[in-house]
């Protein structure tokens, strides 16, 4: 996301981002930017929590207009009481120092088709082109 | 009880030492040479139009969903869509949440909200979302990155938040 940080401000569009990664935001010199402590997957708060989402994306949105320079800002929110959800995320290269044997793959195979969440929407997407009014679908050629 | 707080996770130690441990091909991490940059603040938020880019394999119902094979086409996400009618779909990200409340990737009713209540002037027409961890850096600097910015150029978008996962 940092590339495509550096087009747009680059093309004169000021941005702003929201990490749940703060080493990889800092590394790639994100221009402005809240760090917000939660686990990946979440990088605009809970489930069924609007309150939260909508203060991290105002306090977020704010940084446009309190900083001039590149900016890297701690947001207050926490996921748990404690932060112990840390140690089992990609536990090799943590504090505990796992076996390399009992590294677990939990990735998904890097399938070249399109991956739907549900079977309806297969067919919802079939619908839609097969009826030629794809108006909502750009940037892929059908 | 007394609450200890942990620093951040160092993602990128750690997922370099998994990915070698599996035997995965490293990752291309993104470590910019110098600072960018910077696009100077024409006009205050409540007078700018925003877009958004999100990377969380983000699609609505009745478009064609991504691919988990660096796939660097994007869609876009009509700004007054209703959550219910959004999907999420990634390799990298733990989805369980995202497909409980689309909200927690992509939040799209607080956007709404802060429209309403003045902080921004408007939403752009359309939203755009692509995957992320995506290998070939060259893919996304030559082929994802402009035209998103071009999109973003035809739509007059003023600011853009980024929302990577």
């Amino acid at each position: 996301m940092g590339l495509i940080a550096h087009q747009l401000e680059y093309a004169g569009i000021p941005t702003v981002s929201i990490s749940t990664a703060r080493d990889i935001t800092s590394a790639a010199r994100t221009p402005r930017a809240s760090f917000l402590d939660f686990p990946l997957g979440h990088t605009t708060g809970k489930t069924n929590d609007f309150s939260l989402a909508h203060s991290i994306v105002s306090q977020s949105l704010t940084l446009l207009e309190r900083t001039t320079g590149i900016a890297l800002e701690d947001l207050p929110h926490r996921w748990s009481e404690t932060d112990n959800w840390k140690d089992d995320v990609f536990p090799a290269g943590g504090p505990r120092k796992i076996d390399e044997q009992d590294v677990i793959d939990d990735r998904l195979e890097r399938w070249e088709e399109p991956q739907y969440q549900s079977e309806g929407d297969i067919e919802a997407a079939i619908r839609t082109h097969q009826g030629k009014e794809c108006l909502i679908c750009s940037g892929v050629d059908y | 009880m007394e609450t200890i707080r942990k620093p951040p996770i160092n993602y990128i130690e750690r997922i370099t030492a998994t990915y070698s441990a599996l035997g995965y091909e490293p990752y291309e991490w993104y470590f910019a040479k110098e600072d960018p940059k910077l696009a100077a603040i024409s006009k205050p938020l409540s007078e700018s139009r925003l877009g958004v880019i999100a990377t969380g394999g983000i699609y609505k119902i009745g478009q064609v969903a991504f691919t988990y094979k660096d796939d660097v086409t994007y869609r876009a996400i009509p700004s007054d869509a209703s959550s219910d009618d959004l999907r999420a779909t990634h390799f990298a990200y733990d989805l369980t949440d995202a497909r409980e409340d689309i909200n927690v990737v992509f939040p799209i009713e607080a956007l709404q909200e802060i429209q309403n209540e003045g902080l921004v002037k408007e939403l752009a027409p359309s939203f755009f979302t692509c995957m992320g961890g995506i290998y070939s850096q060259r893919l996304v600097n030559e082929e994802l990155a402009p035209a998103l910015v071009q999109r973003c150029l035809d739509d007059e978008i003023d600011v853009v938040l980024l929302i990577p996962v």
